[in-house]
């Protein structure tokens, strides 16, 4: 049966009102599709294409969940148990926040057997444990991303997530974890193919997440805040180059949001609408997320310059210590080729877990992964 | 014109080809034939500016799961059916944005022009309908977008939405009498005005 064998099984009178409304609503017009819309798709398509190409590693071979394996794995468990209680009797002895000659091999002794890092252990919050295992994880892979702690801390990772892509507890500590962990997965994908179905959960949660108009933020309710949608714009550019198809489309919402929250003369606002930032860290997190995630956008590059440029002109020195801004500055300008500048604020920036601004939610681990990450390229 | 083009190819083959060979020529073909369809299929769904992402959305989805597209089934009922889920994917997210959201002014759907007398009472015209299908909750308004625009036939409405073709009927039924009934009410003023009392 159709609509027209319908319409004749009514009477007279609803026959012609029907058959009116009918013709009234395919008079609706349409819009036509964009000239870009056809090469869009298959920009997508082919870049699912590629990916259903490549082979996948992973990183447990199946032995590694063989029966066998998972008993020699519980008897393993209880030495160590006894193994992590002596370290702890021994960490506890020593001081947290004792400088050591090298951050990165700092960084490695903090991890735990499960190949995550507790911020707690070096005066941060334990709620932040996913995200600061990314950061550390990142960290490390800066000098070699073939470690055994960055192997173990990968698979920290993917245990890390829940069924539906999340990272962490509910509520607003979680955007934060979903950002930076899924930020660490599609940064270490080309090394660990093994972490994709785990990034492929994490950009669809991402993706999930977004506003309508294309943002993201802490707080049901809002159409996004700057520095979430920038690292969320961030990833979603590194892992759409890694082969996440659906990456893209969240990706270009959210450079489009980000653009909205610009002004003309180089500053940002933190929500859209609201009065400027004279935050340092959000304006080069967005110039950053302009000149990375936007470089193949017509326009967002020079955006992301015109930020720089107000940012060249301040000083961070007598202010207090901040990590996160400090890191944003010099990714910022090194993304805009401002070697010097970015050098400038490396060489002022001495990570003091104390006194940081960040030093309570993600103490030392925070700040020296941060201080690692500025120098990685 | 490559091969896969060629106007007597059926889509239903083209889509063999795209399922067996992974042939991104056919694909091609099947994008240029159907986004306009899809996006109207959007449009009259409720999207308001957001039509051209769903549109790719339902492609790459065809695509990624073209092992599951059986050669004897209609393409454009496997088009719809993917399109179906991915207007309701949509419609979950937007319903879990709008607890205690506060409205944001959105895009306009056509670009500002100026316009000429008959070009006004295109676009009041087109608002009149669009408000009109704004009467529907999705189960009615998907009956009427795929019966009275798409044209399909009842069956194949049932396939896409999951429900017996007796269901679509009454659908159909209750949507049209629906709008007639918002109709009556709004060229004799206000169908609110009942309530206002």
């Amino acid at each position: 049966m159709t609509i027209s064998e319908h319409l004749n099984e009514f009477s007279s009178g609803d026959r012609e009102d029907f058959l009116s409304l009918v013709n009234r609503l395919r008079s609706l017009s349409m819009p036509a599709v964009s000239p870009q819309l056809t090469d869009r798709i298959l920009a997508a398509v082919k870049c699912e294409a590629e990916r259903d190409e490549t082979p996948s590693r992973h990183f447990l071979p199946s032995a590694f969940s063989s029966y066998r394996f998972r008993k020699w794995m519980s008897r393993a468990a209880i030495l160590v148990l006894l193994l992590a209680l002596a370290a702890s009797i021994l960490w506890k002895s020593g001081d947290p926040t004792s400088p050591l000659p090298n951050d990165l091999d700092w960084i490695a002794s903090l991890q735990e057997q499960d190949g995550s890092w507790s911020p707690s252990r070096a005066g941060g919050c334990e709620a932040y444990r996913p995200a600061l295992t990314a950061l550390a994880a990142l960290a490390l892979a800066s000098r070699d991303p073939a470690s055994d702690t960055v192997q173990s801390a990968c698979r920290a990772l993917i245990s890390m997530q829940q069924n539906d892509g999340s990272f962490g507890q509910k509520g607003r500590v979680q955007s934060y974890n979903q950002s930076i962990t899924a930020f660490a997965l599609a940064a270490l994908l080309p090394t660990h193919n093994g972490l994709r179905p785990a990034l492929e959960k994490a950009v669809n949660r991402i993706a999930y997440e977004q506003t309508q108009s294309g943002g993201w933020d802490y707080e049901d309710g809002s159409q996004g805040n700057t520095a979430l949608t920038a690292w969320n714009v961030r990833m979603l550019s590194l892992a759409e180059r890694q082969g996440i198809a659906e990456a893209r489309l969240p990706l270009r919402k959210g450079l489009r949001w980000l653009r909205n929250v610009m002004h003309d003369n180089g500053t940002v606002v933190y929500h859209r609408g609201g009065q400027i930032s004279q935050s340092e860290s959000l304006r080069a997190l967005t110039a950053h997320a302009f000149l990375t995630a936007g470089a193949s956008f017509d326009g967002l590059p020079l955006l992301g310059k015109r930020i720089i440029r107000e940012l060249s002109s301040s000083s961070s020195e007598s202010k207090p210590a901040d990590s996160y801004r400090d890191y944003a500055k010099v990714i910022a300008f090194r993304a805009a080729g401002e070697r010097t500048e970015a050098d400038t604020v490396r060489k002022a920036w001495h990570p003091n877990a104390k006194a940081d601004t960040w030093g309570e939610i993600g103490g030392r681990l925070y700040s020296a992964s941060l201080f690692a990450l500025a120098d990685a390229r | 014109m490559t091969r896969a083009a060629d106007p007597a190819i059926s889509d239903e083959e083209l889509m063999v080809r795209v399922r067996e060979q992974n042939d991104q020529d056919a694909f091609a073909v099947l994008v240029s034939r159907h986004q306009q369809n899809l996006l109207n299929y959007f449009v009259r769904s409720g999207v308001q500016y957001d039509g051209e992402d769903l549109v790719q959305q339902t492609f790459l989805r065809i695509f990624r799961y073209r092992n599951r597209y059986v050669p004897s089934a209609k393409f454009t009922t496997f088009l719809l059916l993917v399109a179906r889920q991915v207007w309701l994917d949509e419609l979950r997210k937007r319903k879990r944005r709008e607890r205690g959201e506060v409205p944001m002014p959105e895009e306009p759907v056509d670009a500002p022009v100026q316009q000429d007398v008959s070009d006004t009472q295109h676009v009041e015209n087109r608002q009149d309908v669009l408000r009109l299908l704004e009467t529907l909750p999705d189960g009615l308004r998907q009956v009427i977008v795929l019966g009275v625009f798409e044209e399909r036939p009842y069956a194949e409405i049932g396939r896409i939405l999951g429900i017996p073709e007796g269901t679509v009927k009454s659908r159909m039924f209750h949507a049209l009498a629906r709008m007639r009934e918002f109709l009556q009410n709004d060229e004799s003023g206000s169908p609110m005005k009942g309530k206002e009392k």
